[in-house]
Formats: structure tokens, C-alpha cells, sequence
């Protein structure tokens, strides 16, 4: 090892000890205990280490973790947020962001459906079946678009990721939320999250979300699975391994039994730590949307395990009747941190 | 706002200094806290490296330590042009990018010799008046760019025309790229090429209209200034680089070592910097189709004076010519440039 050389990353990168040069937040609270002696090179660490507002333009304010932005309120805690990039395409380099909101949701009106799949370079393709509609309702903050179902009993919409670009392995991570409201609860299914399934197939009434764990059919996801049921659960299948976790065995237990409510889903997997954690919140229509809450954690658990097993996001909604009702969605969004640079294979 | 920057606070703090309390209050009320309730301050960009927890950078090796977010509006004094997928979706669907030299949008592509820019399912989000053949590879499920571990967020594809020599381009229309004292910009991309033997392309600024009457490889001259990467001859692999004054400089700067485009679909990242004195040269290759990208690292600094061009106003644009008969396809993932204007101090 170099002189210069104290460790290395779990990434395989070295770490160098420049002479007081910058360090973590732990790192540097060692050096400020009670008693010590705080020496030039400890201020040094801990200046260097700081993000000022100073008039240097030569100085590089650059910031090696991710920057998160929480509620904007010093009363609100957002505990989703506070560990979550900013869903902003291009902002940190090696964070990858897909987002389909009211911003980009636009210029979806083209969007292709899942048919048109070998075709497109799209982030996003939608259901062959339903309709993809623009309905700006001001039930949301940020308006909305939509997603209606067709007329058939137990036909699925649904909007997907085209790239199959989410893995869990321990070289990953990677967050997804979306929040949305369907306009008749007790009549629809829904699931939010990864599936290795194309979402296109013919399931019946089971549903793609309710499929028995097997291979080529994993999954780490939200569903709400019975429609008379308001119980949304979490689950996670590698192969015919299955990890389920009921709503009612949440932190808070998550309920969806009213009409047009708006339910926020968060999912981060956190590949160093094998685990996936898992936020929701839900809200009455037209109420201002509260800060998600950590709900369970998954951790150790049924995985699937890349890179065998790619999957897409995909919003995936079933109604259970003929009616063509709305699921309006304000939001979908997916952030991928890149550690591709560290990994020379996988 | 108290005043003074890194330096000025570490000098409150050498060896033998007594700091007082008002060099206490500077470097805390200087510095960024995480909770503070009131709106906070940054006045000069700000940069994101790697995001490892790992790695202490300090120099202006890698790219991403010297280049801001491409994100528009972010910073009030950068000027940002970042065409990626969410942005060609807007633009695309609007019908905001126009034919090069329309002069009527952010973003100009040559429609000249039946070349596509493509984003979508078969004419639907196709410009240029010519559909997409059949059967084109598109799928970027398939694509290698987009294999699982790597971004999946899209692209775009920049497309020729058919015979030997036609080329096309995409290029962002306002020519505010200068290289003067005070102004500093960068410029990256990242893509793949089909057929790396059978075609030429060239990224950067230029001054003249990249229209496809011109040409990247023609000799310096008076109003052909440009800053950028050239792949120049079909049948060789080798990138140089070109900076170019009036009739000063040349087109076929090699690298040392050299960078080479030597397989077909290889992702290639490129960047520029001009920090104001010299031009920086950043570059990542993939060594196979399927290998994750890499850092940009930095492999040239260019400081002759008299071939910089300094007193010209230029263009972000990738150019893609086919040395050969038949369509040529690059897989853009983003194309981005930032000015920051320091006149206004």
C-alpha cells in the first residue's frame, strides 16, 4: 500500500490521506472531543472538508456523497427525502434519474405502448391496453396525468420502465416513488415496483402482481392484491423464494379504501447493505400530500439477485370491473446511483 | 455575507494563530449547515464527483471535478444546454428542433441528405422527413449501451444519409462558447457508433454553421474557428484534437498516448473545459461493448495562444459523416455544454 494510501473503498477506489485534507463528518467529530487538542491540521481537515459560500471561483466546491433535499420545513420530518437524490435528470453525474411527471408527462402523448417495445429508446411505454390520458386534475399539487382502464373485467394499464436497468446486488442502489389516486378504490388492484416479468402478458385475473413466485417471474414490490380489500403489502421473490410483509405489520399499517385518496410510494434498495426499505404515506383527496413514512425494512430477504435477474418499474393497475376509471398520477420517478466507474465487471 | 474563501479561513487557522471569535464566526457562517431554516448561499457552482465514499479528490483530473451540474436554471450565471432524453422528448414532440440554420430553436439538426434524429417508434418522434428503416437495431434493451448495469435512461439517435460522404448534425443554435479570460465552459458527451471503421464525426465548438456544406476537417481559416474531438478519417480509428484561430493551428492533434475508436458500439464519454487560459481534453472509453463506462479523465491541456480562439463566438455540436456507402447510426445518451459568465464581476 502507498504511503499515501490508508484504505480502500468497498468499491476497490483508494483512499488517500492528503494532509489535512477533507474527511467525513465522523471523521472529523473525533478530532473535537472534549479534551482534545485541536491541531492546524485538524482544522484544516474540517475547513477543507466544508462546502462555503465563498467568492474563490478557483476553488472546487465539489461534494462526493449525494446532495438530499428533505421537506423545506424545519417542522416537517421527511424521512424519505432526507436519503433520497434529487429526481433531477443530470444534477450529480453519476446518478442516473427516469422521471415521469407533470414536467415531462407532456410530451408522453407519443408515448409508445409496450407493442411498439422493440422500436423505441423511450425511458417509459405504457399498457396496449387502457388509454394514457392527459387529465390535469388539481386533486394533486402538481397536477397530473392519467392512466384509464379499459372496459374488460380484470385487464391491467400500466406504465413500465423500457430498460430492464434495476438490479439488486450489492453494486447497486437505486430509489423509486410515485404518488397517484385511483378513482374508485375498492374495484382496482395495483402494484409499484420492480418486476422481471413484461407486464404485457395475459394473467387473468390473478394478475401479474399476484403471480406465484417462480423463476423468470421475480419481484420487489408494493401491491394492493385483492381489490375489496384496502391492505397494499410488500413482497420480494427470487425464484420460488418469497419474502412477504402484510401492511398490517408495517410501522404504519397502509390502507387504501377511499376513492381518489393519494398514495405515496418509496422503495430504496441499498445494495451494500442488502436491504430494501420501504415508505409509503396515503392522503384524502385534495389534501396536501404528507412526508412518506418508513414502513418496513427488508433486509437479508428473498431478493431477486442480479445481475441474473433485470427488472423494470413499472406501475402496474387492474381493475377488477367494466368501467374505464382514471388512476391519476402525479408522479413516477427512479433514481440509479452509477457504480459502474468502481466495478470493472459484474 | 462574511467574506473570504477557503483560503482565507485556513490562514485564520495556521500555526500559531490564535483565532479569534470573529474567525470563528467566519468560517461557521461561511459554511453550509443541514439544518438551517434560512435560504443558504453558494456563490460559486457546485460539483459532484464520483458520489463514492471512498475517494478523496483534489485535483482537475476527472471530469466531474471541474464541471458543474448540466442542470439548466440551477446556477443563475451558468448557461446550460443539456439535450438528453427527457429534454429530446420536449423538443422532439414540439417539433422545437429545426432544420441547422432555421435559427428559430435551442436545438438544430441537418436535415440534409435524408439524416434522422431519432427517439422513438417508427415516425412518431422521427425528424427529417425520412422513416426509420425497418428493422434498425433501436431496442435499447438489446442495445449494449443500456445493458442493465448501466444507465437505462435512453438515448437518441443521430442518423446519416446513405451514400458515401453525407453527414448530419445536431448542434445547439446560440453560439455563446468563447474562449476569453473571462468566461470559462465545458462541454461533454456520451455515445456509441455502429460501424467504427466506416465513419468520421467530430465533437465540440465550431464557429461556422455545422451544416452539412461544411466540413470539420477542412483546413484552419478565418471564420472556421473550433475547440474539439475529430475522428477524421473513416478507415483509422485515432481521435485528435483540433483548436483553431483564423488560419492558426491545427485540425490532426494527435493525443499522447493516443485515443482511438477502435470497435464497433463502443460508449465513448468525451469532455471539454475551458478554464479560461487553456483548453482541457477529458476522455473515457469502454474497452468492450458490454464493459461499464469509466471516469472522463483529463488527457491534454492546450495553452498556445495564438491557435486559441479567443475572438470568436461558437456552437456546441456533434457532427457523424459515413465514410461509406450506407446509414450510419451514433446513440447519443446526452449531449451538454455550460458557460459560466464571469463578466458580471
Amino acid at each position: 500500500m502507498a504511503d499515501n494510501v490508508i484504505g480502500y473503498s468497498n468499491f476497490g477506489q483508494p483512499i488517500i490521506n492528503h494532509e489535512g485534507g477533507p474527511r467525513a463528518i465522523n471523521s472529523i467529530a473525533t478530532f473535537f472531543k472534549k479534551g482534545s487538542r485541536i491541531r492546524v491540521q485538524e482544522m484544516k481537515m474540517l475547513i477543507s472538508s466544508s462546502a462555503f459560500n465563498n467568492t474563490d471561483h478557483n476553488v472546487t466546491q465539489n461534494i462526493q456523497s449525494l446532495l438530499c433535499f428533505s421537506s423545506g420545513s424545519p417542522d416537517i420530518v421527511d424521512v424519505w427525502h432526507e436519503k433520497t437524490p434529487p429526481f433531477v435528470p443530470h444534477f450529480h453525474p453519476y446518478i442516473k434519474v427516469l422521471n415521469l411527471d407533470y414536467s415531462t408527462a407532456p410530451y408522453y402523448n407519443t408515448m409508445p405502448t409496450i407493442d411498439d417495445l422493440d422500436y423505441n429508446q423511450k425511458m417509459f411505454n405504457r399498457s396496449s391496453t387502457g388509454s394514457y390520458v392527459s387529465s390535469f386534475t388539481t386533486d394533486f399539487r402538481n397536477t397530473a396525468f392519467g392512466l384509464q382502464q379499459s372496459n374488460v373485467a380484470n385487464e391491467s394499464t400500466h406504465i413500465h420502465t423500457n430498460s430492464k436497468c434495476f438490479m439488486c446486488n450489492e453494486f447497486n442502489e437505486w430509489w423509486v416513488e410515485t404518488r397517484f389516486a385511483t378513482v374508485d378504490a375498492d374495484q382496482v388492484e395495483f402494484a409499484f415496483g420492480m418486476f422481471e416479468q413484461t407486464p404485457n402478458g395475459t394473467y387473468g385475473a390473478t394478475g401479474l402482481h399476484n403471480q406465484a413466485p417462480s423463476n423468470g417471474k421475480d419481484r420487489l414490490i408494493f401491491a394492493k392484491s385483492i381489490h375489496n380489500e384496502n391492505a397494499v403489502n410488500v413482497s420480494s421473490s427470487n425464484g420460488t423464494a418469497f419474502t412477504g410483509v402484510s401492511a398490517s405489520a408495517f410501522t404504519t399499517p397502509l390502507e387504501y379504501g377511499s376513492n381518489n385518496s393519494q398514495i405515496s410510494l418509496g422503495i430504496h434498495w441499498n445494495g451494500p447493505k442488502n436491504e430494501a426499505k420501504f415508505y409509503g404515506s396515503i392522503d384524502g383527496a385534495t389534501k396536501t400530500p404528507t412526508p412518506m413514512k418508513l414502513l418496513t425494512t427488508l433486509t437479508d430477504a428473498n431478493f431477486p439477485t442480479g445481475p441474473t435477474t433485470t427488472m423494470r418499474l413499472v406501475l402496474y393497475v387492474q381493475g377488477n370491473d367494466t368501467q374505464t376509471d382514471n388512476t391519476n398520477i402525479e408522479y413516477i420517478r427512479a433514481a440509479i446511483r452509477d457504480y459502474g466507474i468502481f466495478k470493472s465487471s459484474l | 455575507m462574511p467574506k473570504g474563501d477557503t483560503n482565507d479561513i485556513l490562514n485564520n487557522f495556521t500555526t500559531g494563530k490564535q483565532p479569534t471569535e470573529n474567525d470563528w464566526k467566519q468560517l461557521i457562517k461561511n459554511s453550509l449547515n443541514v439544518v438551517e431554516t434560512s435560504p443558504q448561499t453558494l456563490v460559486s457552482p457546485l460539483r459532484f464527483t464520483s458520489g463514492s465514499h471512498g475517494t478523496n479528490y483534489s485535483s482537475s483530473h476527472y471530469f466531474d471535478e471541474i464541471a458543474p451540474a448540466f442542470v439548466p436554471n440551477l446556477h443563475p450565471n451558468v448557461t446550460v444546454f443539456c439535450l438528453e432524453p427527457h429534454t429530446f422528448l420536449a423538443a422532439s414532440s414540439s417539433g422545437a428542433i429545426k432544420n441547422v440554420g432555421t435559427n428559430g430553436s435551442l436545438w438544430e439538426f441537418d436535415t440534409d441528405n435524408n439524416s434522422i434524429l431519432h427517439g422513438g417508434p417508427s415516425g412518431s418522434l422521427d425528424i427529417g422527413g425520412y422513416n426509420i428503416v425497418t428493422g434498425v437495431p433501436f431496442d435499447i434493451s438489446s442495445a449494449p449501451q443500456f445493458k442493465p448495469y448501466q444507465s437505462g435512461s435512453g438515448a437518441f439517435s443521430l442518423v446519416t444519409g446513405p451514400d458515401s460522404g453525407d453527414k448530419t448534425s445536431i448542434s445547439a443554435n446560440p453560439p455563446i462558447f468563447q474562449c476569453s479570460s473571462d468566461q470559462q465552459w465545458w462541454a461533454k458527451t456520451r455515445f456509441d457508433i455502429d460501424l467504427h471503421d466506416n465513419m468520421e464525426f467530430f465533437f465540440g465548438v465550431m464557429e461556422h454553421s455545422p451544416d452539412s456544406a461544411t466540413t470539420f476537417d477542412q483546413s484552419a481559416a478565418d471564420g472556421k474557428d473550433r475547440v474539439g474531438f475529430s475522428k477524421g478519417v473513416h478507415t483509422n480509428d485515432e481521435i485528435k484534437y483540433q483548436v483553431t484561430k483564423n488560419a492558426v493551428g491545427s485540425i490532426i492533434n494527435p493525443f499522447a498516448p493516443a485515443i482511438n475508436y477502435s470497435s464497433d458500439r463502443l460508449r465513448i464519454s468525451l469532455g471539454i473545459w475551458w478554464d479560461g487560459s487553456r483548453v482541457n481534453f477529458y476522455h473515457n472509453v469502454t474497452t468492450s461493448f458490454v464493459a461499464p463506462v469509466g471516469q472522463m479523465e483529463k488527457i491534454k491541456d492546450y495553452s498556445f495562444s495564438f491557435a486559441i480562439p479567443d475572438d470568436s463566438n461558437m456552437r456546441l455540436c456533434f457532427i457523424l459523416q459515413t465514410g461509406t456507402s450506407g446509414r450510419k447510426t451514433a446513440t447519443i445518451e446526452y449531449l451538454c455544454g455550460a458557460v459560466l459568465n464571469n463578466r458580471l464581476n
